[in-house]
């Protein structure tokens, strides 16, 4: 072989070898989430068989078989279980109840009852756990200010409804039943009336065909809905941490809070182990179920007709169940922050008691913590709700262009080794429980590592927390406004010559816009009240309006936690119409 | 000459073989289609031209450049072929108006602003859309969606246009006008194209060469009237021409000078001249061919030899009238005039010529007169 042929021959080998640029895209997010996601994980396994670097297995058996085991283990543990089956359990009979009779009946308003369900996901279930406890706190067992029952009604409400697992199950099945309703709602619709006519043809009753024909078809949504719900029960710390303590009720992740507050971290991380370990445990498990029937999953998209079931005399009254559980995950949850957060005393409902005091009052030094500015003009207040559009907007950002990188990768590499790998680790954090994650992120960014300064305490922390955490969800909208670009689209400016960073400009882009911008509203969203997440992270400095609520809650600052909790939802609802109305106005203006 | 020539191309994808070991020349200025069923690795060797899809192994030149080899480790990007590719749902870019999917690659050039604009109203003149610059492409018809794709391609000049089946999404009606605008603008560019199909019928209005495929193989290349006339094997015959061909088993009697007498089922003795230069054997089985048309049909029996059938459907197209008829127990069909008095269920006699026919060997397949 004559020099130049070896000389050729390399570069070809260069060629063949070296990745092409998307390649190389892929390659980098790829090392970037395995970097985050197994190095705090190593840590935390390090740190909890670690005593001054010799080996222990003390924080283990501290957390597994000690006198102490009852009470930092196995009663938070079948608490979480509880609370998780429970919420699950509610959430998706309610949600499919209500997906049925929304897009199978007759029900009056069913295309407005549709929309507002969905309010009650982007309220926060922490608010509605303050609304909850505005409403049925009792001072006479748990002291305080009196709730609205107790003051209006004079009854006394019953400790296991003001705080603990009850109160706890119902605030999470009103936030989270809209999962199943959404996931089950698109199947439903998705059932071409004519498989159900032709049971009918052959002369099956209504009820065999619900058993036989129907409910199948809608098992994987239900299925799937099931794993969303209960794994979110087993990570959720907002929600006990504002209705479980007066009753001493514990969960995993609250006990994990608070023994990192008090410097166990030994055994916290050991708890955080084994709930991680948990919550993968079920989704693979709940995975395999679905995957072997996910076949059924698919319909026809064409020629569909519904047939509605016809309710008769039962219209009206269904109508108005409907109707009061919306309100009640909905608008009451508001009306009642709304109204706390007027009342100068809590319970007194004398005219002359109403103030808007903790919105715009000035500086009362002589009640204490409640004497601070009103909302609107407090400076810390007014830094949190900066900080947490700061946060949020920033994740939202963020992870919708890593989400429609990791999209483009996945679809165009479709088959090859990276492709499969990116899709799969883009979606391991969400079998993270979210406290016990943010605990392995307090670990490993701590200190210095390498070229990245130590973050603990700036916001660079908490967006990269952020965007980790909902990488599953922005991917998975990536990767699903990516397939519906045909290959062609971009093949033809291939043709014509345009090189990628053309192509990404003016071709990929512009037609994933709206998945772009669905993967930003959708962080946005969830950032926007996030607790679990973060209440470990924050500083003085870095606090936003979640933290900030979560404070003044310790504090039993009623007024001021209802107005923030007031000022999140608007916030998040006002971003939300904007973003929903320019994204029209992109569509319609093309 | 920019010929385009494959050399031993194959292409697997994994466990599949797509294109195998596959020779073609096209020669320049022809319109020459690849004709096959799905799956049969036309679309798979039309993007491997392209560039867009990489030969497991092979060579490809474009003139006397070599575009791909794996030998020479060559592999020109799809950008530097000078080519152009037309696919079949036009893949014009939703969210661009008309001029701004056709200006997008004079951009890629860096061609100047007035010129731009005057290649882009000639092109949009030559394919009859004058007047629909600003439109977006989903306010256009699919007819006139498949010219903007075209104007698209032709206005950076290709020497070089390939289609992957344009047509298929356009209904009856347009497919036909649209065949011979293609035929029109092809004449009036002379690039090189090639044309990916499946529809027989398309390919022999609009080719000067057509490649048969099946398999990932060539089964035949000739200019369409030689591939109706001449079909080199069983496939290409059965491919080519609608309704397709009859085919019955028979056996060899014997052979003589180019000439073999066979023992046809249901037909009867026949002599055949022509034969190529192969030896056959006592009773090898072979199988003719007798396209529709050269099927005659009498209602009395012309001479004592003619095999008698049963008439079963009658199938009016307007131009010509299709009838199916049972001779013993297979069913063939017979084109005649469309005016005519047959009925159902009554018998009929059967006349051709013997060239007229057809004969493959069976097990190879392989044409033999």
């Amino acid at each position: 072989m004559s020099l130049s042929e070896t000389a050729k021959r390399r570069i070809y080998l260069i060629k063949q070898y070296s990745f092409s640029s998307y390649q190389l895209i892929g390659i980098i997010i790829l090392a970037l989430l395995m970097f985050l996601l197994f190095t705090p994980a190593a840590e935390i396994i390090r740190i909890s068989f670690s005593n001054k670097d010799a080996f222990t297995t003390h924080y283990w058996s501290r957390v597994l078989t000690s006198r102490l085991s009852r009470f930092i283990f196995y009663r938070p543990l079948i608490n979480t279980l509880k609370l998780s089956i429970g919420m699950t359990v509610f959430s998706v009979l309610i949600g499919s109840l209500l997906a049925w009779l929304v897009i199978r009946t007759d029900l009056p308003g069913r295309k407005i009852i549709e929309k507002v369900s969905i309010i009650s996901y982007i309220i926060p279930s922490w608010v509605i756990g303050i609304a909850w406890i505005t409403v049925f706190h009792n001072s006479s067992f748990f002291g305080g200010f009196p709730g609205l029952l107790e003051s209006f009604f004079r009854v006394k409400v019953p400790s296991q409804i003001s705080y603990g697992l009850f109160p706890i199950i119902v605030v999470l099945t009103l936030h989270y039943f809209p999962y199943t309703f959404l996931l089950t709602a698109s199947s439903l619709r998705s059932i071409d009336s004519h498989l159900e006519e032709t049971g009918e043809i052959l002369g099956a009753s209504r009820i065999r065909i619900l058993r036989k024909i129907t409910f199948p078809i809608i098992l994987p949504a239900l299925l799937s809905s099931v794993i969303l719900t209960f794994s979110k029960g087993l990570g959720t710390f907002g929600v006990p941490a504002f209705l479980g303590p007066p009753v001493r009720f514990n969960v995993l992740p609250t006990v994990i809070f608070s023994m990192i507050n008090t410097g166990s971290l030994g055994e916290a991380y050991t708890l955080a182990i084994i709930t991680t370990i948990i919550g993968i445990l079920t989704i693979y498990m709940n995975m395999k179920l679905i995957s072997a029937r996910q076949s059924f999953a698919t319909m026809s998209g064409k020629g569909m007709r519904m047939k509605l079931f016809h309710l008769g005399n039962w219209k009206w009254p269904l109508f108005t169940v409907v109707c009061v559980w919306i309100a009640i995950a909905t608008l009451i949850p508001l009306l009642v922050l709304l109204l706390q957060s007027l009342m100068f005393f809590p319970g007194n409902f004398s005219l002359s008691n109403f103030t808007l005091h903790f919105w715009i009052g000035k500086e009362m030094p002589q009640l204490g913590d409640a004497g601070e500015p009103g909302v609107l003009f407090n400076s810390g207040i007014i830094r949190a709700i900066f900080n947490s559009l700061h946060l949020s907007v920033l994740s939202g950002l963020v992870a919708a262009l890593i989400g429609f990188l990791i999209g483009y990768v996945v679809v165009k590499g479709k088959g090859t080794l990276l492709s499969k790998l990116l899709e799969q680790f883009s979606f391991l954090p969400y079998l993270m429980p979210g406290l016990p994650f943010a605990a392995t992120y307090l670990v490993l960014f701590a200190h210095r590592i390498g070229p990245i300064p130590a973050l603990y305490g700036t916001m660079t922390l908490l967006v990269l927390i952020s965007v980790v955490k909902r990488l599953p969800f922005a991917s998975r909208t990536g990767i699903n406004s990516m397939m519906q670009i045909g290959k062609e689209l971009e093949e033809s400016a291939v043709v014509l010559g345009a090189n990628l960073w053309r192509r990404f400009r003016k071709i990929v882009f512009p037609l994933a816009k709206n998945g772009f911008i669905a993967g930003f509203l959708l962080t946005f969203i969830t950032v926007m009240r996030e607790l679990d997440l973060i209440i470990l992270l924050v500083t003085p400095k870095t606090q936003v309006l979640p933290t900030i609520i979560y404070r003044y809650a310790e504090e039993s600052v009623a007024q001021f936690t209802n107005a923030l909790a007031l000022v999140i939802v608007i916030l998040t609802l006002v971003v939300y119409f904007i973003v929903q109305k320019f994204q029209n106005i992109g569509i319609l203006g093309e | 000459m920019i010929d385009i020539v494959l050399k031993g191309v194959s292409k697997d994808f994994g466990k599949y073989l797509a294109v195998d070991t596959l020779d073609l020349t096209i020669k320049e200025h022809d319109f020459h289609t690849l004709l096959g069923p799905s799956g049969c690795g036309k679309t798979t060797t039309l993007r491997m031209v392209a560039g867009l899809e990489e030969p497991t192994s092979g060579d490809i030149f474009i003139g006397k450049h070599a575009v791909f080899s794996s030998k020479n480790l060559i592999n020109v990007s799809p950008a530097k072929r000078n080519i152009a590719l037309i696919f079949q749902d036009y893949a014009l870019w939703p969210h661009m108006t008309v001029f701004d999917n056709i200006k997008f690659g004079l951009e890629v050039l860096h061609i100047k602003k007035n010129e731009v604009k005057r290649k882009i109203s000639r092109i949009l003149e030559n394919v009859h859309l004058e007047g629909l610059e600003k439109r977006y492409p989903n306010e256009l018809s699919g007819g006139q969606q498949q010219r903007v794709s075209m104007a698209r391609m032709l206005v950076i000049e290709p020497k070089i246009l390939m289609m992957d089946e344009p047509l298929s999404n356009l209904d009856a009606k347009l497919r036909s006008s649209m065949r011979s605008e293609i035929k029109r603008l092809h004449n009036n560019i002379g690039a090189t194209t090639i044309y990916v199909t499946h529809d027989q019928e398309e390919a022999m209005a609009l080719s000067d060469m057509i490649t048969v495929m099946n398999n990932g193989k060539v089964q035949q290349t000739a200019s369409p009237l030689e591939l109706y006339d001449h079909p080199e094997n069983i496939f290409v015959a059965g491919f080519v021409g609608n309704p397709p061909v009859n085919l019955l088993n028979g056996r060899v009697i014997k052979q003589g000078l180019q000439k073999v007498l066979i023992n046809s089922d249901f037909l009867g003795q026949i002599n055949i001249d022509n034969i190529q230069n192969v030896t056959l054997k006592k009773d090898q089985s072979v199988i003719i061919g007798i396209r529709p048309e050269d099927i005659t049909l009498y209602s009395s029996n012309p001479d004592k030899n003619s095999a008698e059938a049963t008439i079963i459907t009658i199938l009016p197209t307007g131009s010509e009238t299709l009838v199916e008829i049972k001779l013993g127990d297979k069913i063939i069909s017979a084109k005649v005039e469309r005016h005519n008095s047959y009925e159902i269920n009554t018998k009929v006699y059967l006349a051709f010529e013997s060239h007229s026919i057809h004969l493959f060997d069976s097990e190879s397949g392989r044409r033999l007169n």
